[in-house]
């Protein structure tokens, strides 16, 4: 889709690409945790840098009927989440621009030890 | 003086050729009011020339004119606004240049106008003699305005003279020089201080390695000649090769207003150049697949007869401008290739990558030379440092490292995150794209800060003219600016296409950096005139966004690659690439050579389709 230059973010709370190490996202971007993907649990963003998005696909999820794109990391273009791009249900727009990231996948460049999740906890 | 022929009415050839034209009479052409010259003639004489002249054509008037000594007689043949007094001294200078010095002799007995007056000639002729003293004495004579002037004038010719002096050894001579005039006519303590430092110099060749200076018998008193001209008054001195300016000027106005600049104004003096629709690039000839993914770099090689393209694919191709083939296909990268530069010679191409590396590579093997790590995140951009066997990469690391080609680093330099790099053709100018808005300009030879360009938002792509005058900047909200880089100030915009957050290469274009161009995201290719902003042209040929535009000279085409996985050819037609069919005014010919599609996937080249289209302004 283009050539983009790679963002890098400054700030407290650097979420990055697992594999690759691309910066995604900053920790106050975080809107809620209660959410869950393929992998497991989920965030749900309100901005997001250095991810590509697919085709928009039509599916069925816990809330409702949504239409989405899977996002990829801009790297090693590896599958990281997805964003909303439209919400049928009218209690779910409030989805629709937002970015999904799923924690498997990301961690927390300012912690070394990255595998247990209760690294989420502040 | 004033041009009395004005009375007369206008006179032109064809007037002279009517034969009951009343003006005729030549009688105004010599009420001029010349210095010393002979008075008007009496009544009388132009009588008995009326009834001549009436019956006559003005191939017969002309004909009187050689063999006559008397400028009384001479009838010009129209109005001029410029002063003939100007006009033929020039001439004169031009005839005494160009060593037709009877028709000098005899332009100035019939003109009656001398190119340089008797003490001027003098001047120069002791100038170029070497006879200071004299020089000195005729100075005040020759027009200088000033005291200041006259000081500034005398130190010159001062300064050649202590510099004659030392050059024969006459030390001593050199020195009264020296302390009794020289010092006394400026201000300069340094360059005192230098011209006395000469003194030490143990032999001839010091002395003109350390002034610069190349010896009394060399064009030094020549070059005294000209510098001296700044303080004397053009009037008195016309400054050398005035028409050759002049016309140079002309020129150079002719080729401001060509609205489609892209071909050498080389049809002479005759006629005003101006580069016709024609020879604009405007289809598409060729279509050039073979990219796996979306193409991100593609650069003409200097001598135009290779592209290099890098893509999204991890390779690199090497396309032949002749056959449009491929010629060699380079891999190795571990992950896109953003980037590539060819060297000066034609023969190597560096890639830069965002697997951390540039790989240099040998055009005429195909095969891999060289791998750079040094980058720790991506190599976004790099440039070679005008010779064979350095260049300069810059990456989202803050490093700039400037490279041998044998793998070592020559420098590492930490900057800001490099988006992009461009160096100017002599290389003592970089500039930097940094990842946040601004572009900063360092002296490449020092490596010192220079100044900063300030944008409002994130700079996408730069590009820097041959001349390193001006340079453009493609940002993410879709504006395009030109900087002039003497002034430091923003004097352009261009508009028209679209630009988000991808990057998309912007370019100079056209004969002498005349035109701009840009691709966009709507697919089309925009080109606009760089002096008037005048959107030129709209070209179709791609279905996705085009990612980087280049141009060539020597190619004569722009190059244009796309995330439709192709690149595409416009050539602009100059009649001079020889993989172009004869007919230059046909342009449905391209067809003819593009029906070989292969089987596999090597390269495609596919002609002008009805894919294409341009919109042209």
């Amino acid at each position: 889709m283009g050539y983009m230059h790679q963002t890098f973010l400054d700030g407290k709370g650097v979420f990055a690409c697992r594999d690759c190490h691309t910066h995604f996202t900053l920790r106050k971007s975080i809107e809620s945790r209660q959410y869950s993907g393929q992998y497991g649990r989920a965030v749900l963003l309100s901005d997001i840098v250095n991810v590509r998005v697919g085709e928009p696909d039509k599916r069925s999820m816990t809330t409702g009927m949504h239409i989405v794109q899977d996002i990829y990391c801009m790297r090693c273009n590896k599958y990281v989440g997805w964003t909303y791009v439209r919400a049928f249900e009218p209690e779910q727009k409030f989805k629709e621009g937002k970015f999904i990231l799923e924690r498997e996948l990301i961690y927390d460049i300012s912690r070394e030890c990255i595998r247990d999740s209760s690294d989420w906890i502040e | 003086m004033t041009n009395s022929r004005g009375s007369a009415g206008q006179l032109t050839a064809a007037d002279a050729r009517n034969e009951g034209s009343p003006d005729l009479n030549g009688n105004g052409s010599t009420a001029d009011a010349r210095d010393s010259q002979s008075p008007p003639p009496d009544t009388g004489a132009t009588n008995g020339r009326d009834t001549a002249a009436l019956a006559d054509t003005s191939d017969t008037l002309l004909k009187r004119y050689p063999g006559q000594e008397q400028e009384t007689q001479r009838i010009c043949l129209r109005d001029s606004q410029f002063e003939e007094e100007q006009v033929v001294r020039l001439l004169l200078q031009e005839l005494h240049d160009r060593g037709f010095t009877d028709t000098f002799n005899q332009l100035q007995r019939e003109s009656g106008f001398t190119l340089e007056n008797e003490p001027v000639s003098q001047f120069r002729n002791s100038v170029l003699a070497g006879e200071w003293s004299k020089v000195k004495d005729s100075l005040s004579t020759i027009g200088i305005q000033t005291p200041d002037n006259l000081n500034a004038a005398l130190f010159l010719i001062k300064r050649q003279q202590f510099l004659e002096l030392l050059e024969a050894r006459q030390l001593k001579q050199a020195l009264l020089v020296l302390q009794n005039e020289l010092s006394t006519l400026t201000n300069d303590i340094q360059q005192l201080h230098r011209l006395s430092g000469l003194l030490m110099c143990p032999s001839v060749e010091d002395l003109r390695t350390a002034a610069d200076w190349d010896g009394s018998s060399g064009r030094s008193r020549f070059v005294v000649l000209e510098s001296l001209q700044t303080y004397i008054s053009p009037g008195s001195m016309v400054p050398v090769h005035r028409m050759e300016t002049l016309f140079g000027q002309a020129l150079a106005y002719q080729c401001d207003a060509c609205k489609y600049h892209v071909r050498p104004a080389n049809q002479g003096l005759y006629i005003d150049h101006m580069c016709p629709t024609s020879v604009f690039p405007q289809e598409l000839q060729f279509s050039l697949k073979g990219h796996q993914d979306e193409v991100w770099y593609v650069a003409f090689s200097p001598d135009g007869r290779y592209l290099a393209s890098g893509s999204r694919d991890k390779t690199c191709i090497i396309w032949s401008m002749s056959d449009f083939s491929i010629v060699h296909r380079f891999n190795g990268h571990q992950n896109e290739v953003a980037y590539i530069a060819w060297s000066p010679n034609s023969k190597y191409i560096v890639s830069a990558s965002s697997d951390r590396t540039l790989r240099l590579w040998d055009v005429e093997d195909g095969t891999q030379m060289q791998v750079f790590s040094g980058h720790e995140e991506t190599v976004t951009s790099c440039k070679w440092l005008g010779t064979n066997d350095r260049f300069i990469s810059g990456g989202l690391d803050h490093r700039i490292i400037i490279w041998d080609i044998n793998g070592t680093i020559v420098k590492q330099i930490s900057s800001p995150r490099v988006h992009d790099l461009a160096v100017s053709s002599d290389c003592s100018l970089l500039l930097v794209a940094d990842e946040k808005t601004d572009i900063h300009a360092y002296d490449l030879t020092t490596l010192t800060f220079m100044y900063s360009l300030n944008e409002p938002v994130e700079v996408m792509s730069m590009a820097l003219s041959a001349d390193a005058r001006y340079c453009i900047t493609g940002l993410r909200n879709g504006e395009l600016h030109m900087w002039d880089l003497d002034t430091r100030t923003l004097v352009r915009d261009f508009s028209g296409h679209t630009q988000g957050q991808y990057v998309i290469r912007c370019t100079f274009a056209g004969q002498d950096d005349r035109l701009v161009a840009t691709g966009s995201e709507d697919g089309l290719l925009f080109v606009w005139n760089r002096n008037t902003g005048q959107l030129l042209a709209r070209l179709r040929g791609h279905t996705k966004t085009i990612n980087v535009c280049t141009w060539s000279d020597k190619a004569a085409a722009l190059a244009t690659s796309s995330d439709d996985k192709t690149i595409c050819i416009w050539p602009a037609y100059r009649g001079a690439p020889s993989h172009r069919p004869d007919s230059t005014d046909d342009l449905s010919t391209s067809d003819d050579d593009d029906d070989e599609s292969h089987a596999d996937d090597k390269s495609m080249v596919s002609g002008a389709h009805s894919t294409t289209s341009i919109d042209m302004f």
